[in-house]
């Protein structure tokens, strides 16, 4: 799938059949984005360490740590500073279960035309392909990807077991859980 | 009166490969197999169960995988090990004792083996599609006759590619996933 250069990331306003919102955050050194409509709230993280669970206007929220998923390491726990000032946790529907995804910063929502987004490259094919969607190019050096939040839960903890997800998706406009049969492996330049 | 064997080889086929440094060695790509070599100057690391994948670079508005050849190529050699330590040892990927373990490189390399600022990249066609990797130096296009004996000699084809000034990239005999 090429990326045409013409369209551009906007801030919210009128929609199209092909865009949607996102919300976009960092996790290490990586831009990473989700769908907004998804998103129940965004919360600083006022307690520590992280508890498995949040709770929030009486509902459960398991959390999700992607720095320990992804085995990044953590940010310096002892303290405060400006790094864990700004980590924050994103309260989230995935499908019909919920979560709180732990990030170190969010940033703003824009408005993407879903089609900008190409699968992630075929030799990331380990448990990867299941918390990547997608991977736009927003500017000529950074990336950015989307998370299927989905994929993240069925990778941590014990209640993903049994579970099944798809080795890969599709990715479709108005799709807001991002689940479908095997998309098409991107190559430069084609 | 011993006989001499004077007749030429059955087939001598004209390969060009582009070489290059790549861990103190001088490496040859087929041509055939690249599909651009660029400048890159930023990767984004990309988490990965492999390690050999390093993260997503772009060039001209189209994001592509880069992966480390040299850990490839040890993985495809001896993949029960490397798979051992990809599972044992994905942590390592910022771990000082992981810095410790990097190739011999001109590169400039983060703690995680993935290079940072201003470098080379080639773009190669792999079995499983288009992935580029990171190298040390750009030298050439160097044109090579290959011959291909008919002497039934299994032999002949290692002795010919001994006899090259570089060592040839297989990327055919690369196993990305055990």
């Amino acid at each position: 799938m090429s990326i045409d250069p013409a369209r551009r990331a906007t801030r919210p306003g009128p929609s199209d059949e092909s865009t949607e919102i996102f919300l976009r955050f960092q996790v290490g050194e990586v831009f990473y984005a989700i769908r907004a409509a998804g998103v129940h709230n965004v919360l600083p993280i006022d307690v520590r360490p992280i508890p498995e669970k949040i709770a929030k206007n009486g509902v459960l929220y398991p959390t999700v740590d992607p720095r320990s998923l992804f085995r990044i390491g953590d940010l310096p726990t002892e303290g405060r500073s400006h790094q864990t000032d700004e980590r924050r946790m994103i309260l989230l529907s995935a499908g019909n279960r919920l979560t709180a995804l732990i990030v170190d910063r969010v940033f703003d929502r824009l408005r993407i035309d879903i089609r900008r987004f190409q699968p992630i490259p075929w030799h990331f094919g380990g448990r990867e392909q299941l918390w990547f969607e997608g991977v736009a190019c927003l500017d000529p050096h950074r990336c950015l990807v989307l998370l299927r939040p989905q994929g993240l839960l069925a990778s941590s903890g014990p209640s993903s077991l049994g579970r099944s997800e798809p080795r890969h998706a599709e990715l479709k406009p108005g799709d807001p859980t991002g689940s479908g049969p095997a998309a098409l492996q991107g190559e430069p330049g084609s | 009166m011993s006989a001499i064997r004077s007749e030429p080889p059955a087939f001598v086929e004209r390969r060009q490969f582009l070489t290059f440094r790549l861990g103190g060695r001088t490496r040859g790509l087929d041509s055939t197999r690249i599909v651009r070599v660029a400048e890159i100057h930023h990767v984004t690391p990309l988490p990965s169960d492999l390690r050999c994948n390093l993260g997503l670079v772009t060039h001209r508005g189209v994001v592509a995988g880069l992966m480390d050849l040299e850990l490839l190529e040890a993985q495809s050699t001896a993949p029960q090990i490397a798979l051992a330590e990809n599972r044992a040892t994905s942590t390592a990927k910022g771990s000082p004792e992981d810095a410790a373990e990097t190739p011999n490189t001109a590169r400039s390399l983060d703690r995680r083996g993935v290079p940072e600022g201003p470098f080379f990249c080639i773009f190669a066609r792999f079995p499983g599609g288009v992935a580029g990797f990171a190298i040390d130096e750009l030298l050439q296009l160097r044109t090579v006759s290959m011959s291909e004996d008919n002497s039934g000699d299994p032999a002949e084809p290692a002795k010919a590619a001994e006899a090259l000034p570089f060592e040839i990239v297989e990327l055919d005999t690369l196993q990305i996933f055990q």
